[in-house]
Protein backbone atom coordinates (compact mmCIF):
# COMPACT_ATOMS: atom_id res chain seq x y z
CA UNK A 1 0.00 0.00 0.00
CA UNK A 2 3.05 2.18 0.73
CA UNK A 3 4.41 1.68 -2.24
CA UNK A 4 1.42 2.29 -4.04
CA UNK A 5 0.43 5.61 -2.73
CA UNK A 6 4.29 6.51 -3.14
CA UNK A 7 3.66 6.17 -6.91
CA UNK A 8 0.82 7.51 -6.71
CA UNK A 9 2.47 10.78 -5.07
CA UNK A 10 5.31 10.28 -7.30
CA UNK A 11 2.73 9.95 -10.81
CA UNK A 12 1.04 13.23 -9.86
CA UNK A 13 4.58 15.15 -9.32
CA UNK A 14 5.89 14.05 -12.33
CA UNK A 15 2.62 14.99 -14.27
CA UNK A 16 2.93 18.25 -12.61
CA UNK A 17 6.84 18.58 -13.69
CA UNK A 18 6.33 17.10 -16.63
CA UNK A 19 5.33 20.38 -18.67
CA UNK A 20 8.65 22.20 -16.91
CA UNK A 21 10.76 18.91 -17.56
CA UNK A 22 9.83 19.43 -21.51
CA UNK A 23 10.81 23.03 -21.46
CA UNK A 24 14.09 22.30 -19.60
CA UNK A 25 14.60 19.30 -22.08
CA UNK A 26 14.04 21.49 -24.88
CA UNK A 27 16.13 24.84 -23.62
CA UNK A 28 19.13 21.84 -23.35
CA UNK A 29 18.26 20.85 -26.68
CA UNK A 30 18.67 24.41 -28.01
CA UNK A 31 21.80 24.72 -26.06
CA UNK A 32 23.17 21.58 -27.73
CA UNK A 33 22.80 22.62 -31.32
CA UNK A 34 24.40 25.84 -31.13
CA UNK A 35 27.21 23.77 -29.22
CA UNK A 36 26.47 21.10 -32.22
CA UNK A 37 27.05 23.54 -35.32
CA UNK A 38 30.42 25.21 -33.47
CA UNK A 39 31.83 21.77 -33.32
CA UNK A 40 30.62 21.04 -36.70
CA UNK A 41 32.36 24.25 -38.22
CA UNK A 42 35.19 24.20 -36.14
CA UNK A 43 36.04 20.71 -37.14
CA UNK A 44 34.78 21.23 -40.60
CA UNK A 45 37.56 23.95 -40.93
CA UNK A 46 40.42 21.33 -38.99
CA UNK A 47 39.80 18.93 -41.42
CA UNK A 48 40.30 20.91 -45.02
CA UNK A 49 43.76 21.77 -43.02
CA UNK A 50 44.53 18.84 -42.46
CA UNK A 51 43.93 17.61 -39.25
CA UNK A 52 41.34 15.20 -37.50
CA UNK A 53 37.51 16.80 -37.22
CA UNK A 54 38.20 16.83 -33.11
CA UNK A 55 41.23 17.92 -31.37
CA UNK A 56 42.94 16.13 -28.86
CA UNK A 57 42.34 17.36 -25.50
CA UNK A 58 45.42 17.59 -23.53
CA UNK A 59 44.15 15.81 -20.76
CA UNK A 60 43.80 12.64 -23.29
CA UNK A 61 47.41 12.67 -24.73
CA UNK A 62 48.30 12.69 -21.12
CA UNK A 63 46.33 9.56 -20.41
CA UNK A 64 47.31 8.00 -23.63
CA UNK A 65 51.16 9.24 -22.70
CA UNK A 66 51.16 7.31 -19.37
CA UNK A 67 49.17 4.55 -20.19
CA UNK A 68 51.92 3.62 -23.06
CA UNK A 69 54.71 3.79 -20.26
CA UNK A 70 52.74 1.73 -18.20
CA UNK A 71 52.27 -0.72 -21.30
CA UNK A 72 55.76 -0.68 -21.55
CA UNK A 73 56.60 -1.01 -18.02
CA UNK A 74 54.28 -3.97 -17.82
CA UNK A 75 55.97 -5.31 -20.85
CA UNK A 76 59.41 -5.33 -19.46
CA UNK A 77 59.78 -5.08 -15.88
CA UNK A 78 63.50 -5.22 -15.55
CA UNK A 79 64.37 -3.32 -18.33
CA UNK A 80 68.15 -3.56 -19.56
CA UNK A 81 70.40 -1.30 -21.12
CA UNK A 82 70.65 -1.95 -24.85
CA UNK A 83 73.79 -3.60 -26.08
CA UNK A 84 76.47 -1.74 -27.92
CA UNK A 85 75.94 -2.38 -31.52
CA UNK A 86 79.38 -2.95 -33.50
CA UNK A 87 78.90 -0.75 -36.43
CA UNK A 88 81.72 -1.01 -39.40
CA UNK A 89 82.08 1.60 -41.94
CA UNK A 90 81.98 -0.58 -45.46
CA UNK A 91 83.22 0.95 -48.55
CA UNK A 92 80.97 -0.43 -50.97
CA UNK A 93 82.23 -0.45 -54.61
CA UNK A 94 79.94 -0.02 -56.98
CA UNK A 95 80.41 0.38 -60.70
CA UNK A 96 81.80 4.13 -60.27
CA UNK A 97 83.14 3.54 -56.51
CA UNK A 98 81.86 6.68 -55.76
CA UNK A 99 79.11 5.62 -53.48
CA UNK A 100 79.44 4.85 -50.01
CA UNK A 101 77.44 3.36 -46.94
CA UNK A 102 77.42 2.55 -43.52
CA UNK A 103 75.29 -0.73 -42.20
CA UNK A 104 76.09 -3.12 -39.70
CA UNK A 105 77.89 -6.18 -39.67
CA UNK A 106 77.29 -8.40 -36.55
CA UNK A 107 78.22 -11.96 -38.27
CA UNK A 108 79.82 -13.50 -41.09
CA UNK A 109 79.23 -15.97 -43.26
CA UNK A 110 80.64 -18.44 -40.85
CA UNK A 111 78.60 -17.14 -37.99
CA UNK A 112 81.62 -15.84 -36.37
CA UNK A 113 82.19 -11.97 -35.63
CA UNK A 114 83.60 -10.47 -37.57
CA UNK A 115 85.95 -6.76 -37.15
CA UNK A 116 87.68 -5.76 -33.70
CA UNK A 117 85.27 -8.37 -32.45
CA UNK A 118 87.38 -10.54 -33.80
CA UNK A 119 90.26 -10.10 -31.78
CA UNK A 120 88.48 -10.08 -28.32
CA UNK A 121 88.54 -13.55 -27.89
CA UNK A 122 91.47 -14.96 -29.03
CA UNK A 123 90.02 -18.87 -29.17
CA UNK A 124 88.63 -18.14 -32.21
CA UNK A 125 90.68 -19.31 -35.10
CA UNK A 126 89.81 -17.78 -38.62
CA UNK A 127 88.01 -20.73 -40.67
CA UNK A 128 88.69 -18.22 -44.14
CA UNK A 129 92.56 -17.58 -44.55
CA UNK A 130 91.00 -14.90 -47.21
CA UNK A 131 89.65 -13.15 -45.00
CA UNK A 132 91.20 -10.27 -42.61
CA UNK A 133 88.97 -10.61 -39.43
CA UNK A 134 91.30 -7.34 -38.39
CA UNK A 135 89.97 -5.39 -40.92
CA UNK A 136 87.45 -2.71 -40.30
CA UNK A 137 86.59 -1.75 -43.36
CA UNK A 138 85.33 -4.35 -46.31
CA UNK A 139 85.33 -3.59 -50.35
CA UNK A 140 82.52 -5.28 -50.84
CA UNK A 141 82.62 -5.47 -54.18
CA UNK A 142 83.28 -8.48 -56.50
CA UNK A 143 85.06 -6.73 -59.45
CA UNK A 144 87.72 -5.18 -57.24
CA UNK A 145 88.06 -7.46 -54.14
CA UNK A 146 88.75 -11.27 -55.64
CA UNK A 147 88.88 -12.88 -51.93
CA UNK A 148 85.10 -12.27 -51.74
CA UNK A 149 84.47 -13.93 -55.12
CA UNK A 150 83.60 -17.56 -55.04
CA UNK A 151 86.26 -20.15 -55.78
CA UNK A 152 87.41 -21.09 -58.78
CA UNK A 153 87.03 -24.95 -59.67
CA UNK A 154 91.07 -24.98 -59.60
CA UNK A 155 91.22 -23.87 -56.49
CA UNK A 156 88.35 -26.44 -54.95
CA UNK A 157 90.66 -29.75 -57.08
CA UNK A 158 88.01 -29.78 -60.01
CA UNK A 159 90.52 -29.50 -63.28
CA UNK A 160 87.45 -29.33 -65.44
CA UNK A 161 84.27 -27.43 -65.37
CA UNK A 162 81.41 -30.38 -65.47
CA UNK A 163 78.97 -30.20 -68.03
CA UNK A 164 75.64 -32.36 -68.79
CA UNK A 165 75.87 -35.10 -70.43
CA UNK A 166 79.85 -36.28 -69.51
CA UNK A 167 80.77 -39.05 -67.71
CA UNK A 168 79.64 -39.66 -64.32
CA UNK A 169 76.74 -37.76 -64.43
CA UNK A 170 73.48 -38.97 -64.94
CA UNK A 171 71.73 -38.16 -68.11
CA UNK A 172 68.07 -38.06 -68.03
CA UNK A 173 66.93 -39.99 -71.38
CA UNK A 174 63.20 -40.01 -71.55
CA UNK A 175 60.45 -38.11 -69.04
CA UNK A 176 57.39 -40.27 -68.73
CA UNK A 177 54.17 -37.64 -68.49
CA UNK A 178 51.50 -38.25 -66.78
CA UNK A 179 47.82 -38.12 -69.08
CA UNK A 180 44.93 -35.75 -67.67
CA UNK A 181 43.77 -39.29 -65.53
CA UNK A 182 47.02 -39.33 -63.83
CA UNK A 183 48.11 -42.88 -65.23
CA UNK B 1 -29.00 18.66 4.10
CA UNK B 2 -26.69 20.66 5.83
CA UNK B 3 -24.55 20.48 2.68
CA UNK B 4 -27.30 21.46 0.87
CA UNK B 5 -28.03 24.51 3.38
CA UNK B 6 -24.83 25.66 3.25
CA UNK B 7 -23.93 25.08 -0.40
CA UNK B 8 -27.34 26.00 -1.57
CA UNK B 9 -26.46 23.50 -4.20
CA UNK B 10 -28.06 20.36 -4.33
CA UNK B 11 -25.78 17.09 -5.39
CA UNK B 12 -28.16 14.65 -6.74
CA UNK B 13 -26.40 12.10 -8.58
CA UNK B 14 -27.95 8.90 -10.52
CA UNK B 15 -26.98 5.43 -10.38
CA UNK B 16 -25.44 5.54 -13.63
CA UNK B 17 -23.82 9.38 -12.66
CA UNK B 18 -22.17 7.31 -9.65
CA UNK B 19 -20.89 4.56 -11.88
CA UNK B 20 -19.29 6.83 -14.08
CA UNK B 21 -17.32 9.06 -11.18
CA UNK B 22 -15.93 5.99 -10.39
CA UNK B 23 -15.20 4.98 -13.71
CA UNK B 24 -13.43 8.31 -14.17
CA UNK B 25 -11.73 8.14 -10.62
CA UNK B 26 -10.03 4.76 -11.05
CA UNK B 27 -9.14 6.12 -14.77
CA UNK B 28 -7.33 9.14 -12.68
CA UNK B 29 -5.39 7.01 -10.32
CA UNK B 30 -4.61 4.93 -13.40
CA UNK B 31 -3.08 7.57 -15.05
CA UNK B 32 -1.01 9.09 -12.17
CA UNK B 33 0.03 5.37 -11.15
CA UNK B 34 1.48 5.15 -14.86
CA UNK B 35 2.74 8.55 -14.89
CA UNK B 36 4.71 7.46 -11.99
CA UNK B 37 6.25 4.63 -13.59
CA UNK B 38 7.30 6.15 -16.60
CA UNK B 39 8.83 8.98 -14.42
CA UNK B 40 10.63 6.32 -12.63
CA UNK B 41 11.62 4.78 -15.90
CA UNK B 42 13.15 8.20 -17.30
CA UNK B 43 14.84 8.73 -13.94
CA UNK B 44 16.51 5.19 -14.28
CA UNK B 45 17.58 5.86 -17.82
CA UNK B 46 18.59 9.30 -17.50
CA UNK B 47 21.08 7.57 -14.58
CA UNK B 48 22.31 5.14 -17.21
CA UNK B 49 22.83 7.70 -19.32
CA UNK B 50 24.43 10.12 -17.21
CA UNK B 51 26.89 7.31 -16.30
CA UNK B 52 28.60 7.30 -19.53
CA UNK B 53 30.62 10.70 -18.71
CA UNK B 54 31.97 8.94 -15.37
CA UNK B 55 33.26 6.50 -17.93
CA UNK B 56 35.31 9.12 -19.99
CA UNK B 57 36.71 11.25 -17.54
CA UNK B 58 37.75 8.61 -15.27
CA UNK B 59 41.51 7.95 -16.51
CA UNK B 60 42.20 11.39 -16.69
CA UNK B 61 41.04 11.78 -13.23
CA UNK B 62 42.67 8.62 -11.90
CA UNK B 63 45.92 9.21 -13.37
CA UNK B 64 45.98 12.49 -11.76
CA UNK B 65 46.05 14.56 -14.67
CA UNK B 66 42.98 16.80 -13.61
CA UNK B 67 43.54 18.39 -10.13
CA UNK B 68 40.79 21.03 -9.73
CA UNK B 69 36.88 21.04 -9.59
CA UNK B 70 36.96 23.88 -12.31
CA UNK B 71 39.56 22.03 -14.63
CA UNK B 72 37.35 18.90 -14.51
CA UNK B 73 34.38 20.22 -15.21
CA UNK B 74 35.82 22.18 -18.21
CA UNK B 75 37.11 18.56 -19.11
CA UNK B 76 33.87 16.87 -18.62
CA UNK B 77 31.83 19.66 -20.40
CA UNK B 78 34.20 19.21 -24.07
CA UNK B 79 34.08 15.69 -23.97
CA UNK B 80 30.24 15.53 -23.00
CA UNK B 81 29.61 18.35 -26.42
CA UNK B 82 31.64 15.47 -28.23
CA UNK B 83 29.42 12.61 -26.72
CA UNK B 84 26.27 14.77 -28.04
CA UNK B 85 28.11 15.27 -31.10
CA UNK B 86 28.39 12.04 -31.95
CA UNK B 87 25.33 11.37 -31.04
CA UNK B 88 23.12 13.42 -32.27
CA UNK B 89 25.26 13.35 -36.18
CA UNK B 90 22.30 11.02 -37.24
CA UNK B 91 19.37 13.29 -36.14
CA UNK B 92 20.63 16.40 -37.73
CA UNK B 93 21.69 14.78 -40.84
CA UNK B 94 18.18 13.53 -41.20
CA UNK B 95 16.91 17.07 -40.59
CA UNK B 96 19.67 18.68 -43.23
CA UNK B 97 18.61 16.18 -45.72
CA UNK B 98 15.01 16.98 -45.02
CA UNK B 99 16.04 20.68 -45.22
CA UNK B 100 17.36 20.42 -48.54
CA UNK B 101 14.96 18.07 -49.72
CA UNK B 102 12.14 20.58 -48.57
CA UNK B 103 14.18 23.93 -50.13
CA UNK B 104 14.58 21.49 -54.06
CA UNK B 105 10.80 20.03 -54.15
CA UNK B 106 9.32 23.60 -53.22
CA UNK B 107 11.30 25.10 -55.60
CA UNK B 108 10.22 22.04 -58.24
CA UNK B 109 6.64 22.76 -57.31
CA UNK B 110 6.23 26.59 -57.29
CA UNK B 111 3.23 26.48 -59.65
CA UNK B 112 1.27 24.11 -57.19
CA UNK B 113 1.84 25.97 -53.70
CA UNK B 114 5.81 25.59 -53.48
CA UNK B 115 6.85 27.06 -50.48
CA UNK B 116 3.65 27.59 -48.73
CA UNK B 117 2.05 24.00 -48.95
CA UNK B 118 1.39 22.56 -45.30
CA UNK B 119 3.00 19.53 -45.39
CA UNK B 120 1.71 18.87 -42.31
CA UNK B 121 -2.18 19.47 -43.10
CA UNK B 122 -1.42 16.67 -46.01
CA UNK B 123 0.33 14.36 -43.53
CA UNK B 124 -2.85 13.98 -41.93
CA UNK B 125 -4.42 12.25 -44.65
CA UNK B 126 -2.70 9.53 -42.53
CA UNK B 127 -4.33 9.58 -39.50
CA UNK B 128 -7.44 9.18 -37.99
CA UNK B 129 -10.53 12.39 -37.83
CA UNK B 130 -12.92 11.79 -35.17
CA UNK B 131 -16.10 13.83 -35.35
CA UNK B 132 -16.68 15.18 -31.86
CA UNK B 133 -19.81 17.00 -30.48
CA UNK B 134 -19.60 19.08 -27.40
CA UNK B 135 -22.00 20.93 -25.47
CA UNK B 136 -21.76 23.87 -22.67
CA UNK B 137 -23.39 22.54 -19.74
CA UNK B 138 -24.73 25.37 -17.34
CA UNK B 139 -21.77 25.57 -15.03
CA UNK B 140 -19.42 26.35 -17.94
CA UNK B 141 -17.88 22.64 -18.72
CA UNK B 142 -17.81 21.46 -22.24
CA UNK B 143 -19.19 18.42 -22.03
CA UNK B 144 -18.42 15.61 -24.91
CA UNK B 145 -21.92 14.52 -26.26
CA UNK B 146 -20.79 12.27 -29.16
CA UNK B 147 -17.66 11.05 -30.72
CA UNK B 148 -17.51 9.33 -34.11
CA UNK B 149 -14.63 8.26 -36.43
CA UNK B 150 -15.07 11.35 -39.35
CA UNK B 151 -12.51 9.60 -41.64
CA UNK B 152 -10.07 6.76 -41.72
CA UNK B 153 -6.35 7.03 -43.10
CA UNK B 154 -6.39 7.63 -46.68
CA UNK B 155 -3.23 7.68 -48.99
CA UNK B 156 -3.31 10.64 -51.43
CA UNK B 157 -0.18 9.66 -53.72
CA UNK B 158 0.31 13.63 -54.68
CA UNK B 159 1.18 14.38 -51.07
CA UNK B 160 4.18 11.35 -51.07
CA UNK B 161 6.63 14.58 -50.03
CA UNK B 162 4.82 15.37 -47.11
CA UNK B 163 4.57 12.06 -45.90
CA UNK B 164 8.10 11.87 -46.62
CA UNK B 165 9.25 15.63 -44.70
CA UNK B 166 6.93 15.04 -41.97
CA UNK B 167 7.80 11.74 -41.03
CA UNK B 168 11.68 11.74 -41.32
CA UNK B 169 11.48 14.98 -39.51
CA UNK B 170 9.16 13.86 -36.34
CA UNK B 171 11.45 10.87 -36.38
CA UNK B 172 14.43 13.02 -36.30
CA UNK B 173 12.85 15.57 -33.88
CA UNK B 174 12.25 12.60 -31.25
CA UNK B 175 15.54 11.60 -31.65
CA UNK B 176 17.62 14.66 -30.88
CA UNK B 177 14.66 15.32 -27.96
CA UNK B 178 15.88 12.12 -26.20
CA UNK B 179 19.64 12.67 -27.09
CA UNK B 180 19.62 15.97 -25.35
CA UNK B 181 18.00 14.70 -22.62
CA UNK B 182 21.36 12.35 -21.99
CA UNK B 183 23.01 15.31 -22.73
CA UNK B 184 21.25 16.91 -19.96
CA UNK B 185 21.40 13.70 -17.82
CA UNK B 186 25.29 13.60 -18.22
CA UNK B 187 25.82 17.21 -17.66
CA UNK B 188 23.77 17.07 -14.15
CA UNK B 189 25.58 13.62 -13.32
CA UNK B 190 29.05 15.58 -13.65
CA UNK B 191 27.99 18.01 -12.09
CA UNK B 192 27.31 15.28 -9.48
CA UNK B 193 30.67 13.37 -9.33
CA UNK B 194 33.23 16.46 -9.78
CA UNK B 195 31.21 17.95 -6.57
CA UNK B 196 32.02 14.80 -4.91
CA UNK B 197 35.21 13.80 -6.45
CA UNK B 198 37.00 17.20 -5.80
CA UNK B 199 35.05 18.18 -2.32
CA UNK B 200 36.96 20.16 0.02
CA UNK B 201 34.42 20.07 3.01
CA UNK B 202 35.47 21.45 6.44
CA UNK B 203 32.44 19.24 7.89
CA UNK B 204 33.94 17.38 11.07
CA UNK B 205 36.82 19.80 11.02
CA UNK B 206 37.26 21.35 14.44
CA UNK B 207 40.59 23.54 14.36
CA UNK B 208 41.49 23.25 18.01
CA UNK B 209 40.78 19.65 17.83
CA UNK B 210 43.57 19.17 15.32
CA UNK B 211 46.20 21.71 16.46
CA UNK B 212 45.05 19.90 20.41
CA UNK B 213 46.23 16.27 18.39
CA UNK B 214 49.01 18.02 16.72
CA UNK B 215 50.71 19.13 19.78
CA UNK B 216 50.18 15.85 22.00
CA UNK B 217 51.76 14.41 18.84
CA UNK B 218 54.92 16.51 18.45
CA UNK B 219 54.98 15.84 22.95
CA UNK B 220 55.27 12.28 22.01
CA UNK B 221 58.15 12.33 19.31
CA UNK B 222 60.22 14.97 21.64
CA UNK B 223 59.92 12.24 24.83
Amino acid sequence: MGKFIKNFGLGLLYFIALPLLIVGVVCFAVYGIGEYLFYFFKGIVRFFKGDTFFEELPEDAKVKEIKRKLQEQAANPNPQPAPAQQTTTSNVSNQDNSQQSTYNVTNNYYGTPMGPQANVNPQFSNPNPRIDMNATEIDASYRNNAELSEPSFEEIGMNETPRIGTQGVPQIESIDLLDEEGK
Amino acid sequence: MDLYNTLLVSLEMSESDRRLLMVLLVIFVVILLLAGFIGMLVRYLSNKMGERIETDIAEAVKYRIIENHKSAMKYGRRKNARLFFKAATPSMACLAFILVFWLIYSLCTLKNGGFGANHFANFNDLLFKFDATWEKDFLGFYKLMALSVKDYPTFVGGHWASYLIVTVFIIATVYLFVVSQAFLARAANLRRVVDEVYKNSLKGFNFFDETAKAAEQERQNKQ
